[in-house]
């Protein structure tokens, strides 16, 4: 994983530039997200094809909001 | 005993029958709040006149014969998360210093109309996002066993002024452990419960899916009495759950040890084998002793297996960038330096990983619903160690050293309940050779919590000589 990846990415997908706060932390985190999407992704592998997401959202429905 | 060292079911039938008053009572706790603050920093904000206000409604409400029940007139403590109307609510951030909610958050209503009267807000870990109370804004809290060590978090104001006696109990939040974590390294008990069972409205979040509010109190007894308070269907919260709440007190009193008989008790050794402090290791092996002693079966789990423990972290990546998002662009300095560094790295998790984070969460739900097949109640150690210094760079983790704030270290082994959601208790169960609390937890069934508050209970009860007070409460 390339320094110039994150800072690309903060920069068109986040909306702004990396400022020297998060400059200095692209090196410790290119390795550490390598690890880590490493090991979703080896987990992902062997995932069965139809298996979905837990639910992360409910559907809206009409609530009451009184206090 | 002092007013402070009593637990709710102790003080209840005295404030019942008016031979102790509300404004005794809080009256003892803002004189521990002004004995303990300067060392233990467990308060953010202190209601000394609103608190005392409340407890005289109180009395006079109790002397007119409005009893409203067991927390009537119970002084507590919330964590700086949960929004309180018309008082700053902090976040434990510079970020939301001066913010100011219009609306109280339900727990805080639905505890405010059971009558308990709230004292102020607890420091906490900044936005909930760590585990050792290490507030670079409003300052570390301190553990009240040793004021050189952290109280664990994030919610480690709520358990160090439960554990320190200036709360009668606390309401927290936990989305990786951060009821249980603290509860274990400052000696109290603290209940996370089903994901749903207790709203979230009006707490500010750290992963939507994966947060939970929940008290932390001195005894069983009392988490139940005030689980009993907040639990309930919220429509103001999507992730409410639409399930009856069973009597969480009742069967408390029916305590019968015989009802350990035959209980099938699941334990995970693969997660924590090698790396668990020994002095953790031995009470954990006490409290599996116990349970088998008194007639229940011991089975051994292969799940969850140690590797997935660090995938659940992506969840949390992805939701808190979701919310901080705009705060980070806006005041970026503003956050501390650890909770910030870390914020930021989430942005940089594709939209494919965490939605295979929650893929993984389906199986291990299925997982976890083959086990309670086979077992009851699933027994853990709350945390591979106990309470380390504050500022510590490193600690040992295995054969590595690792820096606590950004390593998974302390939120092993409560994760797990974070990502399935089933609810769990910890209990302080003994103590390091050097003092120091050690927790255990029980997970239960889902939406079970009355049987696990019995089980725990039980032990509790027959462990009554472990129950000691910190030097600061004392």
């Amino acid at each position: 994983m390339q320094v110039t990846t994150l800072r690309d990415i903060t920069a068109q997908f986040s909306g702004r530039n990396t400022d020297a706060f998060i400059e200095s932390h692209l090196p410790q985190y290119t390795l550490e997200l390598e690890t880590l999407l490493q090991s979703v992704n080896t987990v992902a592998r062997n995932f069965p094809l139809e298996l979905s997401p837990a639910q992360a959202f409910i559907p809206y429905y009409k609530r009451n909001v009184g206090k | 005993m002092s007013l402070i060292q009593k637990t709710i079911q102790e003080l209840a039938p005295l404030i019942k029958q008016k031979q102790i008053s509300p404004v005794e009572l809080v009256t003892a706790c803002l004189e521990q709040i002004a004995k303990t603050e300067p060392e233990l920093n467990a308060y953010i904000t202190v209601f000394k006149e609103e608190s005392l206000r409340a407890a005289n409604r109180a009395e006079k409400d109790i002397l007119q014969g409005r009893y409203q029940g067991v927390l009537h007139g119970i002084p507590y403590s919330a964590k700086d998360l949960y929004y309180t109307k018309g008082i700053r609510t902090t976040g434990g951030s510079e970020v939301l210093t001066d913010f100011i909610p219009d609306y109280s958050a339900t727990v805080i209503e639905r505890l405010t109309q059971a009558g308990a009267i709230l004292l102020g807000k607890n420091n906490l870990h900044e936005f909930a996002y760590g585990t050792t109370n290490e507030n670079e804004y409003f300052g570390p809290c301190r553990n009240p066993w040793n004021t050189k060590r952290i109280p664990g978090g994030s919610s480690g104001g709520s358990a160090a002024s439960v554990a320190a006696g200036s709360s009668i109990f606390s309401i927290g939040t936990d989305t990786g452990g951060s009821i249980r974590i603290p509860s274990a390294l400052c000696g109290v008990t603290g209940l996370k419960p089903t994901y749903g069972r207790v709203s979230k409205y009006g707490v500010i979040p750290l992963s939507w899916s994966q947060d939970h509010a929940g008290p932390i109190a001195k005894s069983v007894w009392d988490n139940a009495a005030v689980l009993t308070a907040i639990a309930g269907f919220d429509p103001q919260d999507p992730a409410s759950a639409l399930v009856p709440c069973d009597d969480y007190i009742e069967p408390l009193s029916r305590n019968s040890i015989s009802k350990i008989k035959g209980m099938r008790i699941g334990v995970c050794p693969d997660c924590y084998d090698g790396i668990l402090e020994p002095d953790i290791a031995k009470v954990l092996k006490e409290v599996l002793c116990w349970f088998e002693d008194n007639g229940a079966c011991i089975k051994t789990l292969s799940y969850p297996p140690r590797d997935i423990l660090g995938i659940t972290g992506v969840l949390t990546m992805g939701e808190v960038y979701a919310y901080h998002e705009r705060f980070l662009k806006t005041c970026p300095e503003k956050y501390g330096s650890i909770v910030r560094r870390r914020m930021e790295k989430s942005q940089y998790v594709p939209a494919h990983t965490y939605v295979n984070a929650q893929r993984l969460r389906q199986l291990d739900q299925q997982e976890w619903a083959k086990i309670y097949n086979e077992v009851d109640l699933v027994i853990l150690p709350t945390t591979i160690v106990s309470a380390f210094p504050i500022g510590i760079d490193t600690i040992p983790f295995g054969d590595e050293e690792v820096d606590p704030r950004i390593h998974n270290t302390l939120t092993l082994m409560t994760a797990i309940s974070d990502f399935n959601g089933y609810p769990a208790i910890s209990l302080p169960c003994g103590f390091t050779a050097d003092g120091l609390p050690i927790g255990i937890q029980l997970q239960g069934k889902p939406f079970e919590e009355a049987s696990l508050l019995q089980t725990a209970y039980i032990y509790e009860q027959t462990h009554t000589n472990q129950r000691r007070l910190p030097p600061l409460c004392c």
